[in-house]
Formats: structure tokens, sequence, C-alpha cells
């Protein structure tokens, strides 16, 4: 079960997850992240795009900044307001070149992998990146 | 979690998927049932698939494309609007030429009369 912590404010809430950076860790992790931000009852097609971007930016965390590691930690922070939702996933690796994820269209692509950054980028407002690629920010305008 | 249900009409089987084909597990589970049917003709039903993220969406890719090369098929009938949609983001709806249920087992009825 991840550590949790929340602070409110009138008009935005926020909490926090840390877990193991473990595929299974990331399982359960995405699920409580997910029914938390299934209790602010936004919009059906906001919470499935959320849920598959966020599924990405996880996978990367744990397969590529902890490398499938249990002492290594993630930590992944959500914020909500009723405009929009703001999610950021934090991994102990050395990041990437993220210059190499600004592509924006995709042609057919017949290997197995290589879709992530570009599911992240079309299902979510904005996908940023900090500390050279190990942290990534996806924001996520509400429909309401 | 994945659960498949299992309709098998030989040289047909048809794999009913309900909830999330992504990485780990459930996207394991799929290729593993996929790949180990005797059956030529594998069609994946994604009705009842609410979540699909890019490990679920390459094993489709990958499923094609090694029944290719190996004279058999792997085809996707019946995805959600879910589904759908994120198949055409990645510019794989017509990679796996998906279709109804209904037209897809014409076909392939008429494929076993043929084969019969």
């Amino acid at each position: 079960m991840p550590v949790t912590s929340e602070s409110v404010e009138p008009r935005t809430l926020a909490r926090e997850f840390v877990f193991p950076g473990t595929l299974g860790a990331m399982n359960a992790a995405r699920d409580c992240i997910m029914d938390f931000i299934h209790e602010q009852k936004i919009a059906e097609q906001d919470e499935t795009d959320i849920l598959i971007a966020l599924q990405e930016a996880l996978a990367n965390a744990v397969l590529h900044g902890a490398r499938n590691h249990p002492e290594k930690l993630i930590r992944c922070s959500v914020e909500f307001n009723p405009s929009a939702i703001t999610i950021t996933v934090k991994d102990p690796g050395e990041g990437f070149d993220t210059s190499a994820s600004t592509t924006t269209d995709v042609a057919i692509n017949l290997t197995e992998h290589g879709r992530g950054m570009h599911l992240m980028r079309s299902l979510v407002d904005e996908v940023t990146y900090a500390d050279h690629g190990s942290e990534v920010r996806l924001k996520k305008l509400l429909a309401r | 979690m994945l659960r498949i249900d299992i309709q098998s009409s030989p040289p047909v089987v048809t794999l009913l998927c309900s909830g999330r084909i992504v990485l780990g597990v459930e996207a394991e589970t799929l290729r593993c049932m996929a790949e180990g049917r005797p059956e030529r003709r594998v069609v994946l039903d994604l009705h009842q698939v609410h979540a699909l993220d890019a490990a679920g969406l390459g094993l489709l890719v990958d499923l094609h494309c090694r029944a290719q090369q190996g004279d058999r098929s792997v085809r996707v009938a019946n995805p959600s609007p879910r589904v759908r949609r994120l198949l055409s983001l990645t510019n794989l709806n017509s990679l796996l030429q998906f279709s109804d249920l209904d037209a897809l087992e014409l076909a392939l009825a008429g494929e076993r009369a043929m084969s019969a």
C-alpha cells in the first residue's frame, strides 16, 4: 500500500503517493491514485485519458527509472482543482534525452515498443519534464 | 484485471477479453493465451476492454506480426469506443483491421466452409 499525505484548501486538493519501484507495487499504486481521482467525480472520458497517461508515466518510472527495484522509490503527486488535474511522477533514475520525445506525429509503428510518450501527449493537455527527464508532469484540463 | 473467455470453433478461436490489457500480468496472460492456441485464426474481441496502454497496443501489434509470419492470423473485433480511440491515436486501426464481430463471423464461417 502506498504511503499518502493530503492537504486540503478551499478549491484545491492534493495527495502524494510513494511506492517501491516494482511492477506489482505500481499496479497497486495506480489503482489507489485512480480511486482518488474517481472520488473527484470528473467526466468519464477525462478519467479514462488520465488512467492511460498515468499508466505510461508510472511504467516509464518503474522500468527505466527504478529498473523494477523494490528499494528504489517512486513519488507521485496529484493536484486537483475544478479546472484541471496535475500529476507529477518522480523516479530515482538519471533521466533520458527528453528532446527525443518531442515528436507529435507517429507513423504506423510495427514494433512492440515506442508508443508510451505519444499516448501521453495525445491524452493530456500538457506533458513537461524536469530533472533531465526523471520527473514528468501531466496536466489535464477538465471538461466538467 | 483481465478476464478471457474462449470460444473455439476450429480453425477459429475467439478470445473475449474483459477488463484491462496493460503492462504486466494482464498483457502476458493474453500473449500466452493467444500464442498457445492451436487454431490458425485468432479473434480478439475487445468489446469489454476498458483500458489499453502502450504495452497492450504493442502486444496486439506483436501478435499480429508473429501470426503473419507463421501462416496464422490475429484480428481485433468489436473494439470498445475507448479501445477504438487508442488504436486510432496510434495509427493502428488500419494495421489491425478491426471489424464488427458479426461481419467477421460471416467471413470466418465462409472460411470454415471452404476448409471443410
